[in-house]
């Protein structure tokens, strides 16, 4: 069962391929993100020679920890989907099944045990999981570890978030410090961490200010800008590069809001969307953007980043909070309220459900949701359905055409 | 004033011509042709004996899942919207429609202002559409789908058909026919609408049943299957006397909204 | 020698009029409150203590059309939880004054999500589940179970008293050794009571208030061993899979020739394994009981579960393994590639199945098994 052998040309090829995106939209000064990833990809290509430890995690993993150890992580789902797409999805999702799972799986997570699989993952040192998001996320590291023949780590977060829940969480941090304290050898330097949460807290404002920007009319943002936001947030929170990325986002904005200037010249749409934007489709966004003047305004489950209060002095009280304000793994109340108050705040004249067949979790809300947007601020809400990995399962075009039948519908209301 | 709303469908071409928002004509047309040529075809037909000509229409709009093919159409709409404005018409009361076209089946949901709330239609499944009906009469049983229609409101039981597939619901019906001793052809025939209800409802129940409910499209003149769907969802079905025609008759009002628009 | 257990014939009697059971029905006619509930990490004691009757929804015991749940939840969402939900949407469970989950999975936790925001039950409370048997999981758990207690005494207007709880304790304690009673029967050649017949004895487990259903499992239990019945199969299989409760599907393997002898199932061993420990304080000792009991893949890590699965395997002598995997469960289809391989390395092969809730064996799965009991007579003339 176990991968001896670790297929290093697979990860060199998307360093590569990022690298050249990031050549490619430089000239339109869009550069900025793709390095980030790119650099994201080197990093971990370099781990050997320049002696670092490597942690794999899952997605919300605190990375704070592991820059204040100077571990390089590496994303699991995210640089997964990415490594699959550039080598072949086909192959993959059979490599996948091959060893037994099903096809009804996320995508996302079949692509990760697949990139196992093939060996084609880099080994790392040590795997680092938890229930955030779903279960899928919380059954990702038994299999892996076993694979890989590598040490694991999994970080339970409670359902609720009451006072023991947060006790609780808490001394999850604290034992997870110690998984990588006892896997390095060396010990956290509490110092270093709160220098590092400090830039955790300085890209949470900045993401505040940026959240609150966008509420204005016309919407001064690019709908990928968000996606681009959530992934380098995932990457790495706790980084001056995240800082300086959400600034340089943070000022675009800001300008295009004193100018009173929009994203496109005719707003024709307002849009909130829920859940995640298939992986393999940011030409969507932006024809969404250019060709129907349809402009995606909030994004009630990824923009929780606004939430919960960093204090560098507290990391581990902070990172709790801001584990708690994942409306993903608690009740859906709170996260009915927020929606409903986002679309008022933000002026929605519509939503997008992104219905990934394989999110248990978003789906079975999906009723409830668009019944009380519907009942309580009269908005309605068009369900794609579509899958977050796989480009197989309903193409861009039908995508498109459900999108421009919704629009119809939003011009009939209007 | 005279305009014209097309429904492009996949077996039928349908078209409906108001003049002075009176309904002055209207056509159910094989397609025998391509898009253009169909649609072309299909209005002339219409025209004939009213003593106008295509090009005395001011305003066209083309729906359906052909509808991007018709140049001449001023514009084009989805199903949705002509289905609601149609609907609203001739039913204002109506909330809810539950259209069935021969390889469509959409359900859209009309709000008291007679403006579409909601709109869905079936993805990749065929098990909800016309074209069901028509495999399992035809192939499977030897028979026209009037008789089929006929023979199922005789039946005296409903024979268990899965109704996950379409393929799979073929088997079935394949079983019971070869059974020792077979299945009454009644109840067979029963079974298969049950299935294709309990498809079509699935779909209706995910955009949420609101009272009341309209049955259109080409299925809809079905009578036994209808029956069925109206026991499956247990409320009233309001159907039209035309019910193919809906979709038309909406997308020629939204035609007659656009030329008064324009002037 | 018997060709059945009489005692049975009450079981199924029970079974007959399931969800709204008779003994349900009586128990509601005196005034008294029932508490649905779906999964094993519910702790039964307290509700009993509360002075209401626990009673779990196992799904329907025949593949159901979900058109409704799929219209309140997904066509996603695991078939199990769908076919939970469209019995309630059809009025099936009107008798309860309350729903209490664990936040155990995805589907259940949003089961309870559906409920609470449609308030199908006046009552309804959810609780968090830690994935951790460790010191800090315990404390929580327990500070979970106590929130539970003072919402049932709050709601209700009752007071759960340390006796009460003792008292609950004892009457579960006293089903749960019944019934490990008689799943030791299993381990014989030839054991007393087949696989299906277990499967209705677990569902009529919780369709009834447990005190009297206890009395029922004494004769049961009596006349197993009193071993005037030896059912032999060709093969000794385990069953496993997240939730099961259709002793048809089960008849379907044990036809062909595959005595099911052991199940791992949440319906079923996470049901009864462990007791209730003595312990000063009766929360405490609930608490270390549903945590600590054999675990279902939703909790982490998973090698506690592997070796007890072997273990069982062992004790029961397994020749095979069935798993039913029901359909969009998430936690069953990640962990299973895992476990396959555990039990291959000590050479037991497993049948897997994906099923949607509640099918009972029709022809393709019986050709499955077919295929694999085949395949197991092969390797053992090897």
């Amino acid at each position: 069962m176990k991968i001896d052998t670790i297929d290093t040309t697979k990860l060199d090829k998307v360093a590569e391929v990022m690298g050249g995106v990031a050549e490619r939209r430089r000239a339109q000064g869009e550069a900025m993100y793709y390095d980030l990833l790119a650099n994201c990809f080197r990093k971990v290509q370099r781990v050997k020679e320049e002696g670092k430890y490597l942690v794999a995690h899952t997605i919300f993993i605190p990375t704070e920890f592991l820059f204040a150890m100077d571990i390089v992580p590496f994303y699991l789902e995210g640089m997964c989907e990415i490594m699959a797409r550039v080598h072949g999805l086909e192959e993959s999702f059979s490599a996948a099944k091959s060893k037994g799972f099903a096809s009804e799986l996320c995508s996302g997570h079949r692509l990760v045990d697949a990139m196992a699989i093939q060996g084609w993952m880099p080994r790392p040192d040590a795997f680092v999981w938890s229930n955030l998001v779903c279960d899928l996320t919380t059954k990702t590291g038994d299999f892996l570890e076993k694979l890989y023949d590598r040490p694991g780590f999994y970080l339970d977060r409670p359902y609720k978030n009451t006072e023991e829940g947060m006790q609780y969480y808490i001394r999850e941090l604290e034992e997870l410090v110690h998984f990588l304290e006892n896997l390095t050898g060396r010990k956290m330097d509490w110092d270093r961490l709160s220098e590092v949460m400090e830039d955790t807290r300085r890209s949470t404002e900045v993401f505040r200010e940026i959240c609150e920007l966008r509420k204005a009319v016309p919407s001064p943002m690019r709908n990928q800008h968000m996606i681009e936001m959530i992934m380098t947030q995932i990457l790495m929170s706790g980084s001056p590069e995240l800082v300086t990325f959400y600034e340089a986002i943070r000022d675009q904005v800001k300008e295009a809001v004193e100018k009173g200037e929009g994203i496109v010249p005719e707003e024709r749409y307002r849009l909130l969307t829920l859940f995640y934007y298939p992986a393999y489709l940011w030409k969507l966004l932006n024809a969404m953007q250019t060709e129907y003047g349809a402009v995606i305004v909030a994004e009630p489950h990824l923009s929780v980043w606004a939430e919960g209060e960093i204090d560098p002095a507290k990391p581990l009280e902070s990172l709790a909070r801001k584990a708690f304000a994942l409306y993903d793994t608690g009740p859906l109340q709170p996260f009915v309220d927020r929606v409903l108050r986002q679309a008022e705040e933000y002026k929605a004249d519509g939503t997008i459900y992104w219905a990934h067949i394989g999110c248990r979790q978003t789906c079975a809300t999906i009723r409830i949701i668009k019944e009380v947007l519907m009942e309580k601020v009269g908005i309605p809400t068009l369900v794609i359905d579509c899958d977050l990995g796989d480009p197989t399962y309903a193409s861009g075009e039908s995508m498109k055409d459900k999108l421009e039948e919704f629009f119809e519908l939003l011009d009939e209301r209007k | 004033m005279l305009v014209a709303g097309l429904d492009m469908g996949s077996l039928t071409t349908k078209v409906v011509i108001l003049e002075d928002n009176q309904v002055l004509s209207w056509r159910v047309k094989t397609a025998a042709d391509e898009g253009e040529v169909q649609a072309r075809r299909a209005i002339e037909d219409a025209l004939k004996d009213t003593g106008f000509a295509l090009q005395d229409i001011g305003y066209i709009v083309a729906t359906g899942a052909g509808r991007k093919s018709v140049s001449f159409a001023h514009k084009q709409r989805a199903i949705g919207s002509c289905l609601a404005k149609g609907v609203n018409r001739l039913f204002p009361s109506v909330r809810t429609v539950i259209d069935v076209g021969a390889e469509t089946c959409n359900v859209v949901r009309v709000n008291d202002k007679g403006a579409l709330d909601d709109s869905m239609g079936n993805e990749r499944c065929a098990s909800g559409t016309g074209v069901f009906l028509e495999a399992m009469a035809t192939r499977l049983l030897h028979m026209s789908l009037e008789e089929m229609a006929q023979r199922s409101l005789l039946a005296e039981g409903v024979a268990e058909i899965s109704n996950m597939c379409a393929i799979f619901a073929e088997q079935e019906v394949i079983s019971h026919v070869h059974r020792e001793p077979p299945t009454p052809m009644n109840d067979i025939i029963a079974g298969i609408h049950a299935s294709m209800a309990t498809r079509v409802g699935g779909l209706a129940k995910r955009v949420g049943i609101k009272e009341d409910v309209a049955f259109t499209g080409g299925v809809a003149k079905n009578v036994g299957f209808a029956r069925t769907l109206k026991e499956s969802l247990g409320v009233e079905l309001t159907i039209p006397e035309e019910p193919q025609l809906i979709a038309a008759l909406g997308a020629a009002c939204v035609a007659r909204d656009e030329s008064a628009k324009k002037s | 020698m018997a060709d059945t257990l009489e005692t049975l014939g009450e079981i199924r009697e029970i079974n007959a009029s399931f969800p709204y059971t008779a003994p349900i029905r009586a128990w509601k006619e005196q005034g008294k409150k029932v508490i649905g509930f779906q999964c094993a990490y519910t702790p039964e004691e307290i509700i009993y203590a509360a002075g209401a009757l626990p009673t779990r929804l196992t799904g329907d015991t025949r593949e159901l059309e979900l058109e409704d749940a799929n219209a309140y939840m997904y066509v996603n969402t695991c078939s199990f939880i769908r076919t939970c939900l469209e019995q309630v949407l059809d009025r099936q469970y009107d008798f309860l004054d309350g729903f209490v989950s664990g936040a155990t999975c995805d589907c259940s936790r949003r089961l309870a999500d559906v409920w609470l925001h449609y308030e199908f039950t006046p009552f309804v409370h959810v609780l968090t589940v830690p994935r951790k048997r460790i010191d800090r999981g315990y404390e929580l758990y327990e500070a979970e179970i106590r929130h539970f207690q003072r919402s049932l005494e709050e709601f209700f207007g009752v007071e759960i008293t340390d006796e009460g709880l003792w008292h609950a304790i004892k009457v579960y304690n006293r089903r749960r050794e019944l019934l490990r009673k008689l799943n030791e029967l299993r381990k014989l050649d030839a054991p007393p009571i087949t696989g299906a017949e277990m499967m209705e004895v677990l569902n009529a487990s919780s369709r009834m208030p447990p005190d009297q259903f206890n009395q029922v499992l004494e004769r049961l239990v009596e006349e197993a061993s009193s071993r005037k019945r030896a059912v032999k199969g060709k093969f000794r299989l385990m069953v496993n899979g997240s939730a099961l409760n259709n002793p048809d599907f089960i008849k379907a393997i044990e036809e062909l020739g595959g005595l099911v002898v052991i199940d791992e199932l949440c319906t079923g061993i996470r049901y009864w394994w462990e007791g209730v420990d003595p312990d000063p304080d009766p929360i405490k000792a609930l608490c270390r009981r549903y945590l600590h009991n054999f675990p279902c893949p939703r909790m982490e890590p998973t090698e506690d579960r592997a070796q007890r699965i072997l273990k069982i395997s062992r004790d029961y002598r397994i020749d095979g393994v069935v798993t039913q995997m029901v359909r969009y469960c998430v936690p069953w289809t990640m962990e299973q590639p895992l476990q396959r391989m555990t039990l291959e390395e000590v050479g037991i092969p497993t049948l897997e199945l994906d099923l949607e809730y509640g099918t009972p064996g029709t022809g393709p799965i019986r050709t499955r098994v077919q295929a694999f009991l085949e395949m197991l007579e092969a390797r053992a003339v090897k």
